[in-house]
């Protein structure tokens, strides 16, 4: 019955939709394990990105992808001088409090841009917005394919950073056990900092690719990327870097499998049952290492 | 922080004492932040430049207007609030807002309170239907507007190509979306169309692949899609991608607004689109209104800035006629209306259940060579429809 | 502790004097009663019991809905409707509450998010049970005694009987039994199940009565609205503000919910006036501030320091 070549066409769309969604959550994903906040603002920053893309070029032309070298750098300052400026100030507050104050910046990042470019949503055409590429009879859309070889590359260069360097052993350091670190020298009070500008560096760089498939609107999208990104990074499991993108593969293929086989009103819903049973069977997510949780 | 509360202890008492200014003013409720602020900022430069040309032709009553201008951040309850606060200040008549979810508990509480509203922006059935004495729209609602598809529909049977049977129905899962999607459906079997696809998404969705793909199968004669600016071109390009191919394509919202040609390039060549006003409509004066429009906002205006330009000539023209300033004066003067302007002619009716509802004449617009071209209905149109559309391959 | 009593007796007073003072001024007050009564039923799960949720707009949605649908389609008076939606309410908590209270932390919160969005997609699907997206208006109610439920000033005594209800259980419960179990288990749940307390139903008996007081909010807030869309009460952002606002005032104290409605409504509704397009930018960096000077609320804090004053001077003594 099942139609063999259409389900491979909507399978690989689900995959590189998958993909876009771990280019979302893999910036939250971090965060939260090394800081143990849950940042609500991730989705704007996302927005951030695109709106970067978008000015630069409007004033100069450049291709979106161009723009990452520029939005890339101001991303990952930009985030940690939030963290020095404002969640460094509540190690002390209780737990949800970082939760809050990253609402509130939500709101903040939305309208400053709402009064700096307006409400009209605004988007970069590029040539290829709709072209294809043909693999037998399946065909994959460029700007998906372009946003997966992004993500691979991204995560990949986090992936190597995290093992492979002195900064990296410190964040993960600094992630098993913040008081070990510490105790062995490592300034965790940076670490925070280095850490929360990569996750604003990484959310970002997912509103840049995105910005040839998306519009950017100041303050309608961002609470919407924000859930897309927990769910990624609960299903993967909180905290852990490889996971999101299963997460992320996962909650693609659900999501259009459910809209192709199922009803697509329900699309999102598809996600969010996944997302509970795995919160309820293996709160540590899918791929996550069983820990016991004190 | 003390200093804080203290400002908002003592605001509302502040608002109290505001001076009263000698001219009259109109009360506005608008969405200027928030999820609908880039409707709001269009209505606002719509109204504003009729605001000039009423006061620059003597105002009313021989007195210059002004606008009195609430922000209702997107929300019901701070409509409400600004309902009391106008109230408060005595205004003669109030327009507003964007959203049904809006609009429809002001007009509630505005019949209760038995203030006259003009509708700005919400295009929803239930506002002016069942409707009440106290309420007035001169656009557009969901019923006018599928007819209007639909006729078109039936315009391109009967002139075009006999065959046309079967229309696929996309929409988003917003009010506005599924009271079209709903109309349309009715109407669809009430004209002899076969409804082969029928999907909805929820807001914020940008992949439609799979219902896309899904259509494909069924090969439809028309698309029916009713989306906003996002959707709407994330679904124009993904047509395309997946080379879904029906003669007629449809795309209410989305397609209408300028940026829909510049995001989607030539895939969105012979898009047609429901609107209440186009630049090249055959009306007078309607040249003059682009140009002032366009003056305003820097940019290409849409119906949108046409509608808020549109209620203010319809509240001006009211007071001027008015006996007195009294509500009930302006309810009267409203209930009178019979105004030519360069958007549409206006005359508030009750028919179909429908009470001070303009019976207005919308108009499909088709994407011609990179413009928006009005082509339908044929005595105000600008331009021949183009059809069919040729097949992705083709172009 | 009698002192809350009065204090809450007093406000009454105060509120039912307050439409003879400022009769042009009701919507505003409507608005802030009701968040103040459901930031106070957010407070006994997220204070009280320390379970953060961000899905009470689904409470809020089924309250409103229960008046509304009942009202329009099937003839229901609201009292009735009302009656039904708290029942309904504290079922839909329970259950809930059965699925999710083994999580913790971040884990439930993150949970309660997916449930209120699954149900905000049940309430714009399924027409035939919600009027859909496209909402419902209430045209008519009956008029018990001759009062007109539309009429604003009957909206304010509900909301205002629904606010001081709502702060007279939590006062109660403060110094109840109940009380005494929920702050233990929000403490520590493995002490608390030591000392004989089972925390999950302590837990669940908190969740039932926060949903079924919001949920007799959001049928008073229907009636006030007249016309509801499930995309705007079931919203993700309904939730988040009723959140705020109990977090603002400060958690688990009596009167912070109440406090922080005055402001986060109070200084909406002058920033709306005063600052137009920037308002909600305004709004928040108000919330970003609170947080980051007074992390435990504006309630919150000057309690804590006053205890720790007490407890410092009992010590020197």
């Amino acid at each position: 019955m099942l139609d063999y070549v259409s389900f491979l066409q909507n399978l690989s769309n689900g995959l590189l939709i998958g993909g876009v969604y771990a280019l979302i959550g893999v910036g939250l994903t971090l965060v939260f394990g090394v800081m143990k906040t849950i940042n609500f603002a991730h989705g704007d920053f996302v927005i951030l990105g695109m709106y970067c893309a978008v000015l630069l070029n409007t004033l100069f032309g450049w291709d979106p992808y161009l723009t990452l070298l520029v939005a890339m750098p101001l991303g990952f300052l930009t985030g940690a001088i939030l963290q020095r400026l404002v969640l460094s100030r509540l190690v002390e507050a209780p737990p949800e409090s970082s939760l809050l104050v990253t609402l509130g910046l939500a709101l903040v990042i939305g309208n400053i841009l709402l009064l700096t470019f307006g409400a009209e949503p605004q988007s970069v055409h590029v040539a290829y917005a709709s072209s294809t590429l043909s693999l037998g009879e399946i065909s994959l859309s460029v700007i998906l394919l372009l946003a997966g070889l992004a993500t691979l590359i991204v995560i990949t260069a986090l992936y190597a950073i995290l093992n492979h360097t002195e900064l990296g052993r410190s964040i993960r350091a600094t992630a098993d056990n913040r008081l070990g670190a510490e105790l062995v020298g490592i300034n965790t009070r940076w670490i925070e900092a280095v850490v929360f500008g990569i996750g604003m560096a990484l959310a970002v760089t997912a509103g840049v690719v995105l910005i040839p498939l998306l519009f950017a609107t100041p303050t309608f999208s961002g609470a919407i990327f924000t859930l897309k990104a927990f769910v990624v990074t609960v299903l993967g499991g909180l905290g852990n870097i490889g996971a999101a993108i299963a997460g992320g593969l996962l909650l693609g293929v659900v999501e259009v499998l459910g809209a192709s086989y199922l009803t697509s009103d329900y699309r999102d819903a598809y996600g969010l049952l996944v997302f509970l049973l795995v919160l309820l069977l293996r709160p540590e997510g899918l791929f996550g290492k069983t820990v016991k949780r004190v | 922080m003390k200093k804080l509360l203290a400002a908002t202890a003592v605001a509302p008492w502040l608002l109290m004492t505001q001076p009263v200014l000698a001219d009259i003013e109109i009360g506005v409720i608008n969405s200027l932040s928030g999820a609908f602020a880039a409707f709001g900022q269009r209505y606002q430069a719509g109204m504003e430049v009729a605001l000039e040309e009423i006061n620059s032709a003597g105002g009313v009553k021989g007195e210059p207007i002004s606008l009195r201008v609430q922000d209702d951040r997107s929300e019901a309850s701070s409509a409400l609030a600004a309902v009391e606060s106008l109230n408060r200040q005595d205004v003669p008549l109030i327009m507003g807002s964007y959203a049904s979810s809006i609009t429809g508990p002001m007009a509630q509480l505005m019949t209760r309170k038995e203030i006259p509203l003009i509708v700005l922006g919400s295009a929803d059935n239930s506002i002016t239907k069942p409707g009440s004495p106290w309420v007035f729209r001169a656009k557009h609602n969901s019923t006018i507007v599928a007819k209007t598809y639909f006729d078109y529909f039936d315009y391109l049977r009967e002139n075009f190509d006999d065959s046309l049977k079967t229309v696929a129905m996309l929409y988003g899962n917003g009010a506005w979306p599924e009271s079209l999607a709903k109309e349309g459906a009715r109407l669809a079997e009430e004209r002899g169309y076969e409804v082969v696809g029928n999907a909805s998404y929820d807001q914020g969705t940008f992949d439609f692949r799979p219902i896309l793909n899904r259509f494909r199968a069924e090969d439809p004669d028309l698309l029916y899609v009713v989306a906003y600016a996002e959707d709407g071109v994330a679904i124009a390009r993904q047509l395309r991608e997946v080379n879904l191919n029906a003669k007629a394509v449809a795309i209410d919202t989305g397609a209408a607004l300028p940026s829909f040609i510049n995001q989607v390039g030539d895939l969105s060549e012979y898009v047609a689109t429901v609107v209440s006003w186009s630049k090249d409509v055959q009306r007078d004066g309607v040249e003059d209104l682009y140009q002032r429009l366009k003056a305003k906002t820097g940019e290409e205006p849409t119906f949108y800035e046409a509608e808020g330009y549109l209620a203010l000539r319809v509240a001006a023209d009211a007071l001027e006629r008015a006996e007195s300033l009294e509500r009930s004066d302006v309810r009267d003067a409203l209930a009178e209306t019979d105004l030519d302007t360069p958007v549409t002619h206006v005359k508030f009716e009750s028919f179909d259940g429908f009470q001070g509802q303009n019976p207005i004449r919308s108009l499909v617009l088709q994407i011609q060579d990179g413009e928006h071209v009005t082509v339908f209905p044929a005595d105000l149109a600008a331009e021949k429809v183009r059809y069919p559309t040729p097949s992705w391959d083709e172009r | 502790m009698n002192r809350h009593y009065l204090i809450l007796s007093g406000l009454v007073v105060l509120g039912i004097l307050y439409p003879q003072a400022f009769p042009g001024y009701l919507s505003v007050a409507i608005t802030l009663l009701l968040f103040a009564g459901w930031a106070t039923a957010w407070d006994i799960l997220g204070g009280w019991a320390g379970q953060v949720s961000l899905g009470h707009a689904s409470f809020v949605g089924l309250g409103g809905y229960f008046v509304a649908v009942g009202a329009s389609q099937y003839g229901i008076a609201p009292w009735w409707a009302v009656a039904m939606a708290l029942v309904a309410a504290a079922v839909l908590a329970y259950l809930w509450g059965r699925l999710t209270f083994k999580l913790t932390g971040p884990y439930f919160t993150l949970s309660t998010i997916a449930i209120a969005e699954i149900l905000r997609l049940v309430a714009i699907n399924e027409g035939w049970l919600t009027g859909g997206a496209t909402g419902v208006f209430i045209m008519s109610l009956p008029e018990p005694f001759g009062l007109d439920l539309f009429a604003r000033q009957t909206n304010y005594y509900l909301a205002l009987a629904f606010a001081a209800l709502t702060v007279l259980t939590v006062i109660a419960m403060s110094r109840n039994k109940f009380g005494y179990q929920l702050r233990a288990v929000r403490e520590d749940e493995d002490s608390a199940m030591a000392s004989g307390i089972n925390p999950t139903t302590v837990k669940l008996k908190a969740f039932m009565l926060s949903g079924a007081l919001t949920a007799l909010g959001g049928g008073i807030y229907a009636i006030f609205l007249s016309f509801l869309e499930p995309h705007v009460i079931f919203y993700l952002l309904l939730s988040v503000q009723i959140a705020l606002t109990a977090i603002i005032g400060g958690r688990g104290t009596i009167w912070g919910p109440c406090v922080g409605a005055l402001l986060v409504v109070g200084s909406g509704e002058v920033f709306r006036t005063t600052f137009a397009e920037a308002n909600m930018l305004i709004y928040g960096l108000l919330i970003m501030l609170v947080v980051m000077f007074l992390p435990r609320g504006i309630v919150g804090e000057p309690a804590r320091y006053l205890i720790r004053r007490a407890y410092a001077k009992r010590a020197q003594s």
